[in-house]
């Protein structure tokens, strides 16, 4: 029971704050939308690494000096993370965009790690004077020999998974107006029952700058962009509310008209589907989960447990079973930052590593941990480049980027006439984990019953609940039709939050408990 | 740093209001934290900083729009607001957006609650270090027994001031200091359980034994091992004190101004019904001395009021924020609750077992979620089956679902054991007739 400083008034009576949770408005997404076409980056690159310097005069040698005084003490390593971000949201709702909200971040975050001990200290001033004084302040947690600063820094190379064409700060807000008027317009056009449209638009470029006391010294220019939509329509006196999310790290033409009434339709299509409703029988019963946000399955049932600092401290189910079997050889699954454009794909991690591909389950079997650079000299294995954190007032942990199952050989059609009773979920707004017991869950905001191997009726709200390697033991068929994400969403874990993409193709699960209220 | 918050303040709103915001509301918060975590006799972390934001929110040409950054030089101001009214001259205008009405802020009390430990300063690290170190040897004794324990300590200093531009400043300042172990246990089976307990005070002084903490937390993380879904079926259900306030916040969802004027809330037009188990008495009092919510104004600049939101199983209240409230023609009231104090009834929880026999006793909450507009939830539940009021059997990765509007009325009794670390202060709860999902 770990009390976080973001939230420790609100979540003190949790026991396990590992929460997933949609970045806006309540995520949803469906199978399928394409990513983005690879185009080259704009002009205002950041592959100078150079931005720092030219704007707040960090140059090398006020950067050995900040890590001559880190490591003043001791400590095996240091890094800097110095952060400058700008967000913009803007919302419509009663047919007018008529708020608009946006922040300003710059800081640098400093840390000492001696062992798996940290020390860790951010100043919102980037002078001299504070970034010693913060220094000062996180050198503290070690002991022994005062250390070198490096001589040189060298900026290893870096892929670009994330180019657009136009970066966010260089449009005024007038850019992004019509998007948001014209996806409203479509959803009171799609169906006469829509009596409420919200629709939010964020968008955010992050710089940041890491440096590690072994010499590396990277940037990288985080782009992001998220689009809500969600509607309330009304039947008979009753109300039905759903929502649909596209985004990732995209610049302006990602919104396509194609996209603008992808997200109107879906919604409206999804909020209507529930006058149909039935409630989910209570119970143990077949799930198909179908492509793409399904993979919320792998990020609570495995993801958050394969995190190298659970198993380090052998507080995680997974903790012993590196190396073994733990579901059947369809089953591969892939934590990555490459996909190009999705919220989880990263150029470079947060302590300087560059972003990579990470086989978690190959073939059935458990191949490995996500590890950040900590938990890396602990394992000595090289780390996996998952070292995330939320701002520069965090230290990095151990985190997802995209997860996600590779595709298997089989039918998504086969995959659902092969269930007599069941039920078929298709967008999920939330889900949760306990990391000793496995326990996790994630709760359906659409999906069906299967009857007799056809989908019929939808469902109302319910949440689903599972123990992770009990639930992986039972996937028994996997389709060939992998859809990674596009929904805005967002992993919570020791009160940071970061942004996370998932994927899966149609998936059986041979039997899960389902939260029905029908007996 | 008292004055300095305060001009702070003053300054950006007449930078605000000369960039062209005829209105602003500005809100500078200073915080200074530290943390430590401890295990196995060593520091494992200490973090410690300082930070200042400046949130203004503003009203140009009858438009409105919101902006925050850390960057409080005067020069960077300068920039901030000119960019921020030029973007808020882009929206749609709208004739509700506006401060709220003057004749709130009349009779306005900056009164003593209690909030800020003025010893906060002079409390050292070494002191800190030591509440670790006690709070881990707790569980010294049953060491073998664990896998992994973690002892965290964490307090802050924040100071806040507001000031609305027609006529509103007001200044909150706080201390809070929080205890916390978790840790993990695992059977000859290799189940594992991860639990604990923490503790919140706004005082050094009045931290509760770390001792109790410490064993608190090691019998959960014990009695939980082995825990396993049992048959779907139906039980009474109690749910503990410190998780109560998981469910009590669906219910206050739905009374937001904002959900009811966006036509998102199951309680629209419901007002002075009955709706929920007339033991159900929730009041929103904000005057609690050292609460965790308490405070005499809100993030408006609305003054607090006590307020009783439901009593006797009767709605009476809903949150009204002031541009909902306009949009609903209704009075502003405050768009957010302080502390949530409960009727409670005569017996604590070991009681409330006995007197039910058998049941569900459910000691934590797994994700799931609560739709507002329908009232239609379903939650994951761990904890323990009970039978002649004595823990026979943990439970998890079981399941409750339902509607709101009927659950409530299930309600049959609550506890005298009101949780004091939150500021919804939640007794236990007991349920009749709850289907519980599992096996």
């Amino acid at each position: 029971m770990r009390l976080n400083r973001r939230d420790f008034l609100g979540s003190i009576a949790k026991s396990s704050a590992l929460v997933l949770v949609p970045g806006f408005l309540g995520a949803c997404a469906h199978q399928g939308a394409p990513l983005a076409p690879l185009e080259p980056t704009g002009p205002s690159t950041s592959t100078s690494n150079t931005w720092f310097r030219e704007h707040f005069g960090i140059d090398e040698r006020v950067l050995q000096r900040v890590m001559e005084r880190a490591l003043s003490r001791g400590g095996d390593f240091c890094d800097l993370y110095f952060e400058h971000s700008i967000d913009h949201s803007i919302r419509l709702e009663d047919g007018a965009v008529n708020s608009a909200r946006s922040a300003v971040e710059l800081g640098v975050g400093i840390r000492v790690v001696q062992g798996t001990r940290f020390g860790y200290a951010f100043t919102e001033e980037l002078t001299l004077e504070s970034m010693l004084k913060a220094a000062e302040t996180a050198s503290t947690v070690a002991s022994g020999a005062p250390g070198k600063a490096p001589e040189r820094f060298r900026v290893p190379p870096r892929s670009n998974f994330y180019p657009i064409e136009t970066h966010w700060d260089t449009l005024g807000i007038d850019a992004r107006i019509p998007l948001l008027t014209g996806i409203n317009q479509r959803m009171f056009a799609a169906d006469k029952r829509i009596i409420k449209a919200n629709i939010g638009f964020y968008d955010a470029v992050k710089r940041i700058l890491v440096v590690t006391s072994d010499g590396t010294l990277v940037e990288d220019f985080q782009p992001m962009a998220m689009m809500s939509a969600s509607c309330v329509a009304e039947q008979g006196g009753r109300r039905e509310r759903n929502s649909h999310a596209l985004g990732g790290r995209h610049g302006l033409a990602y919104y396509t008209p194609a996209r603008q009434e992808e997200l109107a339709t879906v919604a409206v299509s999804r909020a209507v589907a529930l006058f149909d409703a039935v409630k989910p029988p209570a119970g143990e019963y077949p799930l198909v989960l179908g492509p793409g946000p399904s993979g919320i399955l792998l990020h609570e049932a495995i993801g958050h447990g394969i995190e190298a600092d659970f198993n380090r401290k052998n507080i995680s189910i997974f903790a012993d079973k590196l190396g073994k079997s733990i579901a059947i050889p369809e089953v591969t699954i892939i934590d990555s930052a490459t996909h190009p454009n999705t919220r989880g794909a990263i150029n470079v991690d947060d302590e300087g590593n560059p972003g990579q591909h990470t086989v978690l389950v190959e073939k059935g079997i458990l191949s490995s941990y996500l590890h950040d650079r900590i938990s890396s000299l602990h394992y000595k294995v090289a780390s996996t480049g998952s070292g995330r954190r939320e701002s520069f007032r965090f230290n990095p942990l151990p985190r997802m980027r995209n997860t996600y199952m590779e595709n298997g050989s089989e039918n998504p059609e086969d995959i659902i006439r092969s269930v007599k009773r069941g039920i078929y979920a298709e967008a999920f707004t939330n889900g949760q984990v306990r990391i000793g017991e496995g326990s996790f869950s994630f709760y359906i905001s659409s999906g069906r019953m299967i009857e007799d191997g056809k989908l019929t009726s939808p469902i109302k709200d319910v949440n689903i609940v599972g123990n992770g390697p009990e639930v992986l033991a039972r996937i028994s068929r996997v389709g060939n039709d992998l859809a990674i994400d596009q929904g805005g969403w967002t992993c919570g874990k020791d009160g940071q939050s970061v942004p996370v993409s998932q994927g899966m193709p149609t998936t059986l699960v041979s039997s899960i408990t389902i939260g029905g209220s029908r007996s | 740093m008292e004055l300095k918050t305060e001009q702070i303040a003053q300054q950006a709103a007449d930078i605000a209001k000369s960039s062209g915001a005829q209105n602003s509301r500005i809100i500078v918060t200073r915080e200074r934290f530290i943390s430590l975590t401890q295990s196995n006799g060593v520091l494992e972390s200490i973090e410690e900083s300082s930070s200042a934001t400046l949130s203004a929110q503003l009203f140009v040409d009858g438009r409105y729009s919101t902006h925050t950054s850390n960057d409080l030089r005067p020069e960077a101001l300068k920039s901030f607001f000119s960019q921020a009214v030029a973007m808020t001259r882009l929206l749609t205008g709208d004739a509700h957006r506006i401060l709220p009405p003057a004749e709130l802020y009349q009779g306005y009390q900056d009164q003593e609650l209690k909030l800020l430990d003025p010893a906060h300063s002079s409390v050292t690290m070494a002191q800190r270090r030591e509440r670790a170190q006690q709070l881990e040897s707790s569980i010294e004794k049953s060491r073998g027994k664990l896998n992994h324990a973690e002892a965290g300590i964490y307090d802050s200093q924040t100071e806040s001031v507001l000031v609305n531009t027609n006529g509103f400043l007001g200044r909150a300042q706080s201390t809070v200091y929080s205890v916390s172990i978790n840790m993990t246990a695992s059977d000859a089976q290799g189940h594992k359980s991860r639990d604990g307990d923490a503790a919140v005070s706004r005082f050094y002084g009045e931290c509760p034994a770390l001792q109790t903490i410490g064993e608190r937390g090691l019998q959960r993380t014990l009695e939980a091992l082995g825990a396993k879904p049992i048959k779907t079926q139906k039980l009474p259900m109690i749910v503990e004190n410190r998780v109560a306030g998981r469910l009590l916040r669906n219910l206050m969802m739905p009374m937001n101004a904002s959900a009811l004027q966006q036509k998102q809330s199951f309680l629209e037009g419901k007002k002075g019904q009955i709706l929920f188990s007339p033991l159900l008495t929730m009041v929103d009092d904000p005057f609690i001395l050292g609460g965790l919510g308490s405070r005499t104004f809100d993030s408006e600049g609305i003054p607090a009021r006590k307020r009783t939101m439901i009593e006797k199983g009767v709605l009476q209240e809903f949150w009204i924020d002031t541009y909902y409230g306009n949009k609903l023609g209704w009075k502003p009231t405050s768009g957010s609750s302080s502390n949530l104090v409960f009727q409670g009834g005569e017996r604590d929880l070991e009681a409330l077992m006995k007197s039910v026999g058998k049941g569900i006793l459910v000691t934590g909450f797994l994700g799931g979620n609560s739709n507002s507009t329908t009232g239609d939830f379903s939650l994951g539940v761990n904890g323990f089956y009970f039978e002649n009021g004595q823990k026979a059997q943990p439970i998890a990765e079981m399941n409750v679902s339902g509607n709101q509007l009927e659950f409530w009325k299930q309600l049959v009794e609550l506890g005298s054991d009101p949780y004091p670390y939150s500021s919804v202060r939640a007794p236990s709860l007991l349920f009749n007739d709850v289907l519980f999902s599992g096996v």
